[in-house]
């Protein structure tokens, strides 16, 4: 129906901003996920932000790193640590199997001739990637 | 009856000559064991309350036309069985994110500006006579677009996508997933077309993955999906624009 704005009085119900929370009456657990990997991106943002400062340190001598390195031990910044690792992994995970949603069965965009390449090979190439370039950066940052 | 039982149904009204805001009215109905929450609203608006309004029209899943929040769900309401909600109350809405205009009937106006911005339909670069016969299509091509065409353009993935009821600016699940369709279709020619309305900031790009769209879609055409699928292929086309600014665009 196709409405005369001019003279048609209609009510439009305002949004809750706990619509994550609870969506009239009722938890709505994507919702909820949803919001936490919005969430994720604050703390990947203020580790990022964390270690700019770490190897802006490092141009101020091996002292100032060395002391910066210290005030990391402490309770609160490796409880920050593990929080921003917990974030990163959850965001990673779910990012990377959206991947798979390209690649839906018999409709896919991966194609070999007229097959659609299943959509488990794109989430195993999108992790097994991730894994390797993981494990890279970790062996590099333990050996160099 | 033996196997009649009766159940709360309370109703969000809303008579704009009366009211301001929208009001909860609830009523008893005995039901049996096969009906829908459709059905207990025709049995109110027949026998016990006629000033009640919705929508409604083919009873079987296929027109799209009962949408509506039951218990806080965008769901058809010829396809959710009061069994089982029985014995808890339900709650019946007009579906969210759209202005009511009476009682559980919303304005669709922006829905439908939205999906005729997509253009769904075949478009042609140039049409061949018709002595030349149709279009054809093999099974595979058809298979590439067929589960995006099952839409009945029923609003629930509006409903439950909480982007289009933050920022109305968005095209939307449905209609992305329409445009995509033709998109998707070997005998179509009309991408170009439709790029600056699904390519756009308020087209793919403003959905952040919910995914609730898919999840409460009556026939499964997996609007996510056509979202994503679009956001490869737009950003695999511009790269290839880039690379290959020669090449074909499309």
């Amino acid at each position: 129906m196709m409405l005369d704005s001019e003279t048609t009085k209609t009510y439009t119900r305002p949004i809750s901003k706990a619509w994550w929370l609870r969506d009239r009456g009722h938890f709505n657990r994507r919702y909820f996920m949803f919001l936490l990997r919005e969430l994720t991106s604050v703390f990947v943002a203020l580790y990022v932000v964390l270690f700019i400062y770490e190897i802006f340190l490092l141009t101020k001598g091996p002292d100032a790193h060395a002391t910066f390195r210290e005030s990391m031990n402490s309770g609160p910044w490796i409880a920050f640590h593990v929080i921003a690792l917990l974030f990163a992994l959850y965001h990673s995970w779910t990012w990377l199997g959206l991947t798979t949603k390209m690649q839906a069965a018999g409709r896919g965009l991966v194609k070999i001739g007229t097959k659609t390449l299943p959509p488990i090979f794109i989430a195993l190439g999108s992790y097994g990637a991730w894994i390797v370039a993981t494990c890279v950066i970790a062996y590099l940052f333990l050996t160099l | 009856m033996s196997d009649l039982r009766t159940i709360k149904i309370t109703v969000l009204r809303y008579r704009p000559e009366e009211e301001d805001a929208p009001t909860e009215q609830t009523y008893e109905v005995e039901f049996r064991d096969d009906w829908v929450v459709l059905d207990a609203l025709n049995h109110i608006k027949d026998h016990i309350d006629g000033t009640l309004s919705f929508r409604w029209s083919c009873r079987m899943g296929v027109c799209g036309s009962c949408g509506m929040m039951v218990n806080g769900e965008p769901k058809l309401t010829c396809a959710a069985m009061l069994r089982d909600y029985y014995p808890n109350e339900v709650l019946v809405e007009p579906l969210v994110n759209f202005p009511i205009v009476r009682d559980l009937v919303t304005d669709m106006t922006d829905f439908m500006d939205k999906l005729k911005a997509v253009k769904p339909w075949i478009i042609r670069e140039e049409e061949k006579p018709v002595s030349e016969g149709e279009y054809l299509q093999t099974p595979d091509q058809l298979k590439d677009y067929k589960q995006f065409s099952q839409c009945i353009n029923c609003m629930l993935c509006y409903a439950a996508c909480p982007v289009y009821g933050l920022e109305h600016d968005f095209v939307g699940p449905a209609a992305i997933a329409l445009g995509h369709r033709y998109n998707l279709d070997s005998r179509d020619e009309g991408n170009q077309q439709r790029q600056h309305v699904i390519a756009s900031k308020e087209g793919i790009w403003e959905c952040t993955y919910v995914g609730e769209c898919s999840v409460v879609c009556p026939k499964h055409v997996d609007p996510a999906e056509a979202i994503q699928q679009t956001k490869v292929a737009t950003t695999t086309n511009r790269f290839k624009s880039l690379v290959m600014p020669w090449g074909n665009k499309t």
